[in-house]
């Protein structure tokens, strides 16, 4: 199956009435939508843009930017979506690494002064191109690359994960299975997202749209503008990353009217429970939240957290139940080699949802998968009898104290049960002689007055010793990474090591 | 060099630490047992002391400290060195 063809099918099942996107400028039925994908790949071919090109897209949240990726994606060109914020010498880079064929940008970008080998177009310019009808190309094949995403890495290059047509189509799979049981989505549910669309963040929007949601796009995703259109247009859903929706629960969501709000998706990084607790307050109807679990490496989310209703919001946001509809095998490896149900190890996925390997980098391909086609994610986890995977953090943030391994996660969670902790974040901070100590960094609940001594009591009756945090540093605010906004770990682990520098000095040894 | 530290500021500093009741610090105090800590638990509460009090608890001497009256002798033991 390939993405193109699995849209495209979708897409026609929609009716032509139906609002599909609603923009600042007005509202696209499904019937425009399809019209719109069909004149934007007449031009994309007339422009010389062929099945195996790569084409690169930088563009605000916007309609331009679907009808161009499902275009491409219809013709077999690969999408290189790159967020309009990424610095133009970054851009030159990344363009002539991947020997992209074409640079497609709204007409006001400053990109269009960039010197590149590559033509550099404007979706305006595109547009006034005479639509090419004599050449058709073949339907895309399932192993064809339909977009390659940029991602940072743990060095200072960028890595390229290759998104096939095969992979694509399951994230609509993917889609189904986080809305899931909220079977009435393609009744035509109406969501308001913040990802960019300039990025990975495309898939799930792409997917849904085709599964007939309707989506509101906007570029200014600042609280006012995002409550605003959800009161406007009554939408039932939000699509957030975590860093946002803890904007949210900061802002006085009560002076809009949210009560059309019923469904919430969210993913990229943990969702505490006190956070969805915190939105419910904000969102009285709030029933149906879906949180995914994937890496940009398994195209698509391969587990779900699903909530309906109040009943299913203390358990446990680490605790994901796999969603398999791409027939992904999941398996959890230790020191040596698989591990037992219900042990601890490292996630390692195989399937239709997982990339063939990194773009022209065999290197980084041989260290993340393994002879048999095993990604290994660096996330640490657990595999359980009843089917659900139990996420315990990054491999690489795994605290080594005295000899144990330690999950950030179960320090984490334990201290969030503190009613005064808004967020809770644990990091292992080199010591020579703990390998690493446990520090915590903490917000505080709106109006907590909360001690160190607080704290420190309150683990002496929940954690045992070895999960007790050895230094804990209140913030006003958690550090966290661009793009969506994860908890930036490292930088938490290199705020411990100078605090605990300027604690001892450097002669405490 | 520090000046040794007398037990009311020693208790105090362990108390606010820990969120105990000052009254709650004894010198029986068992560290392992009352206060749950492990022996990484007794060298993070000896650099914690230390941030307060500029004299340190070495690393030599965390298995000789099982209870806080342990600790506040170790403390000023090292005071003058």
């Amino acid at each position: 199956m390939t993405f193109a063809s699995e849209s495209t099918r979708l897409l026609q099942l929609q009716d032509d009435h139906r609002p599909a996107l609603i923009t600042e400028t007005g509202t696209i039925s499904f019937g425009q939508l399809r019209r719109r994908i069909a004149e934007t790949r007449a031009r994309l071919l007339a422009l010389g843009v062929r099945p195996g090109l790569r084409v690169a897209l930088s563009f605000p949240n916007s309609a331009d930017i679907l009808y161009l990726a499902y275009a491409l994606c219809d013709i077999g060109a690969a999408i290189v979506p790159l967020h309009p914020s990424t610095p133009p010498a970054f851009v030159t880079r990344i363009l002539g690494f991947l020997g992209v064929s074409h640079f497609i940008v709204p007409k006001d970008s400053g990109l269009l002064r960039l010197k590149l080998t590559c033509p550099i177009v404007s979706l305006e310019q595109l547009m006034t191109l005479p639509p090419q009808s004599a050449y058709e190309p073949p339907p895309p094949a399932p192993d064809d690359i339909a977009v390659l995403i940029t991602t940072s890495g743990t060095t200072a290059d960028p890595k390229f994960v290759p998104i096939t047509q095969r992979n694509f189509a399951t994230i609509i799979d993917a889609t189904r299975a986080i809305l899931a049981p909220m079977s009435d989505f393609d009744r035509g549910c109406s969501f308001i997202m913040v990802f960019p669309l300039s990025s990975s963040g495309i898939f799930p929007t792409m997917a849904q749209l085709a599964l007939g949601s309707t989506y509101v796009l906007t570029d200014d995703v600042s609280p006012h503008n995002f409550l605003s259109l959800i009161q406007q247009h009554q939408l039932d859903g939000m699509q957030c990353p975590p860093a946002y929706l803890e904007t949210l629960v900061r802002f006085p969501v009560e002076n809009y009217n949210v009560c059309s709000i019923t469904r919430l998706n969210s993913g990229s990084d943990f969702v505490p429970n006190k956070l969805i607790w915190a939105l419910k307050k904000k969102f009285k109807n709030l029933e149906h939240i879906g949180i995914g679990y994937g890496l940009a490496e398994t195209s698509a989310i391969i587990a779900t957290w699903n909530a309906h209703g109040e009943k299913d919001f203390d358990t446990p946001t680490h605790c994901y139940r796999i969603c398999n509809p791409a027939d992904n095998q999941i398996k959890i490896i230790g020191a040596s080699g698989a591990v037992d149900t219900g042990e601890k190890g490292e996630i390692c996925i195989r399937g239709n949802s997982v990339i063939p390997g990194y773009f022209q980098n065999p290197e980084l391909t041989a260290q993340m998968f393994d002879a048999e086609g095993w990604l290994h994610t660096g996330d640490v986890g657990t595999l359980n009898d009843d089917g659900t995977l139990m996420l315990q953090g990054r491999h690489k943030f795994t605290i080594k104290r005295g000899g144990r391994s330690i999950s950030p996660k179960s320090v984490e969670s334990a201290l969030e049960e503190h009613p005064g902790v808004a967020r809770a974040v644990a990091v292992g901070v080199p010591q020579e002689l703990f390998g690493e100590m446990i520090w915590a960094f903490i917000t505080k609940a709106p109006g907590a007055t909360l001690t160190v001594g607080d704290i420190n009591a309150f683990c002496r009756e929940t954690l045992p010793a070895y999960l007790k945090p050895d230094n804990i540093v209140f913030m006003e605010k958690l550090p966290r990474t661009k793009g969506v906004g994860k908890i930036d770990y490292a930088q938490l682990k290199q705020i411990g090591a100078q605090k605990l520098n300027e604690m001892l000095g450097e002669n405490y040894g | 060099m520090a000046d040794p530290i007398t037990w009311k500021p020693f208790q105090d500093a362990v108390a606010s630490h820990l969120g105990m009741d000052t009254d709650a610090v004894q010198e029986t105090t068992d560290i392992y047992k009352d206060l749950g800590l492990d022996s990484l638990g007794v060298v993070s509460l000896g650099m914690k002391l230390y941030a307060v009090f500029k004299i340190k608890v070495p690393m030599s001497a965390v298995s000789q400290i099982f209870t806080l009256g342990d600790m506040f002798r170790i403390i000023n033991d090292h005071a003058s060195e």
